[in-house]
């Protein structure tokens, strides 16, 4: 008689195990259910959004595009000197310091690497300029 | 003219008197008993649709009983028979031994039943709260677990132990199932016991509610924290998918019965309308009729004349009646568990009789609050049964063998 109801309970625990079980099946159902009916009700924002971030992504590329060509238009080497590449065959400017190669001491300075010629010379001019100010006001003074 | 014997003329009559006191005495007995089932499922007091055909087949068979070839016999049916030969010649005199061969006593008219029942459950009540119901409904199988060692106590092996505990899952496919698979000598004896007390449910029931509950609790209104949802005909479908699958995967060999209550599942949901106005219809209600008019005319008198009825009897009301109990339970531990938000009736809706005891909770309820509505959450515990009374089906039909 005790192994009969040792063997009910025993069959007793596994329907409450299986009944738990087929409850969270059910459970995830519902939970799948909420789910779909809240991507459902939704969407339509879901999809404003998703037509957004493509329109960013695109507008992104575009814009990434034509900053590449205006470097190009400019002859910006500032691209290719940052990843070692020197298109210069005369080499009057060594190659970037690339994967932990060293070229030595530069003898430029450090207007030479990171600004473009033009901005180079744009800066030599300011600065003559700059000077031929200054000059002439101490002509002035002088004179004065 | 005087060489015409009166008792063979009359033979109902005949019989009374060949038969003897005893036999003579059950059959008068079962005559009343079908007559008053007869009136009680007309008075709505019982379910009419299984008392009627059921009492009116039990007062046809045990009055036209006949003199056979050898012995008492009659022109329904003969639930004994194994013999092929004896079947065939049977099958073409008997007029209900095709159906009972064919269908009942393969079980195809409880997995019909079982498919109707699908068809009327909307299972977005289990979906919403499915750890409570399903937790009632393991409460409501008391009566089940409890009756088997009760049974072996009362003499009984353990397949026939298994069977008539089975009837404290109150869901009558799952006796005949489990009968038919366990103990097949008992099988018409614990079928129309088992049906006769789930016809008692109706009004049983609400007197054990009752004396559980105090009037106070009863009038216990829900307070919702969120709306009812109603869920899609996709995530139903999706729900009898899978329920099946899972089911049949643990348990095969009551797969044809999982089967035919998710298919009801889906043919509600997939928008099937002719299938469904098929199954939830004629299909449901034919097959109920046919059962409790095979059930009727299965009650002859040396039915009650087993030994075992008796027991059969006593078990029956015992499995049914520790069920309810452990519903009521069941309500009380989640009345305490919700901190008072709960109404303990809904446990009596647990016990398995679709939808039968859903409405006899609402029906308490409204009695004593008529602002009370739980029909829902009824529902749910009452779906969850079905699930839980299959399950233990499985269970009992797999491990009880190797006992």
């Amino acid at each position: 008689m005790s192994h009969l109801l040792l063997s009910t309970s025993a069959m007793m625990i596994l329907t409450f195990i299986i009944g738990f079980l087929v409850a969270g099946i059910i459970k995830l159902i519902a939970v799948w259910a909420d789910s779909l009916d809240f991507y459902n009700s939704h969407q339509e924002e879901i999809m404003r959004l998703k037509r957004l971030r493509k329109y960013h992504q695109k507008m992104a590329k575009k814009i990434e595009r034509e900053a590449i060509k205006i470097f190009k238009i400019y002859d910006d080497k500032r691209d290719e000197f940052s990843r070692g590449v020197n298109e210069d065959p005369r080499e009057t400017r060594p190659a970037g310091y690339y994967h932990g190669v060293s070229h030595g001491t530069s003898d430029l300075d450090l207007i030479d690497y990171h600004y473009r010629e033009d901005t180079q010379l744009m800066y030599l001019k300011k600065q003559e300029q700059m000077k031929g100010e200054q000059n002439n006001q101490t002509n002035f003074s002088k004179e004065l | 003219m005087e060489n015409i014997d009166f008792f063979n003329l009359f033979q109902g009559i005949g019989t009374m008197v060949a038969g003897g006191w005893v036999l003579a005495f059950a059959r008068i007995f079962l005559i009343v008993l079908g007559g008053i089932l007869v009136y009680l499922g007309w008075k709505g007091i019982l379910e009419p649709m299984v008392m009627i055909p059921m009492g009116l087949g039990m007062i046809a068979i045990n009055c036209g009983t006949l003199f056979m070839g050898d012995g008492l016999g009659n022109l329904f049916l003969d639930p004994m028979l194994s013999d092929t030969d004896e079947l065939m010649n049977t099958m073409q005199i008997d007029f209900l031994q095709p159906v009972y061969t064919l269908t009942f006593s393969n079980g195809l008219i409880a997995c019909f039943v079982f498919m109707g029942i699908g068809t009327l459950l909307d299972v977005s009540f289990l979906l919403q709260k499915p750890f409570a119901s399903l937790f009632l409904a393991l409460c409501a199988e008391l009566g089940t677990f409890l009756t088997l060692p009760i049974a072996s106590a009362f003499g009984l092996d353990l397949k026939e132990s298994a069977s008539i505990a089975m009837v404290g899952g109150a869901d009558g496919p799952m006796v005949l199932f489990t009968s038919l698979m366990m103990a097949k000598h008992l099988f018409v004896p614990i079928t129309v016991v088992a049906y006769l007390y789930l016809g008692l449910t109706y009004g049983g029931y609400p007197y054990l509610v009752k004396l559980m509950v105090p009037k106070r609790l009863r009038a216990i209104k829900i307070e919702q924290k969120k709306a009812p949802k109603n869920y899609d005909s996709k995530v139903k479908l999706a729900f009898s998918v899978v329920l099946c699958a899972v089911l049949c995967f643990l348990f095969p060999v009551a797969s044809p019965l999982f089967f035919s209550l998710f298919l009801g599942v889906a043919v509600r949901e997939s928008g099937m309308k002719h299938i469904y106005d098929f199954v939830s219809g004629p299909l449901l209600y034919g097959s109920t009729f046919m059962l409790g008019l095979l059930l009727g005319v299965l009650c002859d008198a040396h039915l009650l004349l087993d030994p075992k009825i008796l027991k059969l009897l006593i078990l029956g009301i015992t499995a049914l009646l520790l069920s309810g109990i452990g519903g009521i339970i069941g309500g009380y531990i989640m009345y305490f568990i919700k901190k008072g938000n709960y109404n303990p009736v809904i446990g009596i809706a647990a016990v398995s009789c679709v939808p039968t005891t859903a409405k006899v909770a609402q029906k308490i309820v409204s009695k004593d609050n008529p602002n009370s509505f739980i029909l829902g959450d009824a529902l749910g515990a009452n779906i969850s049964g079905v699930i839980t009374s299959a399950i233990i089906t499985g269970i009992y039909v797999t491990i009880i063998p190797y006992l």
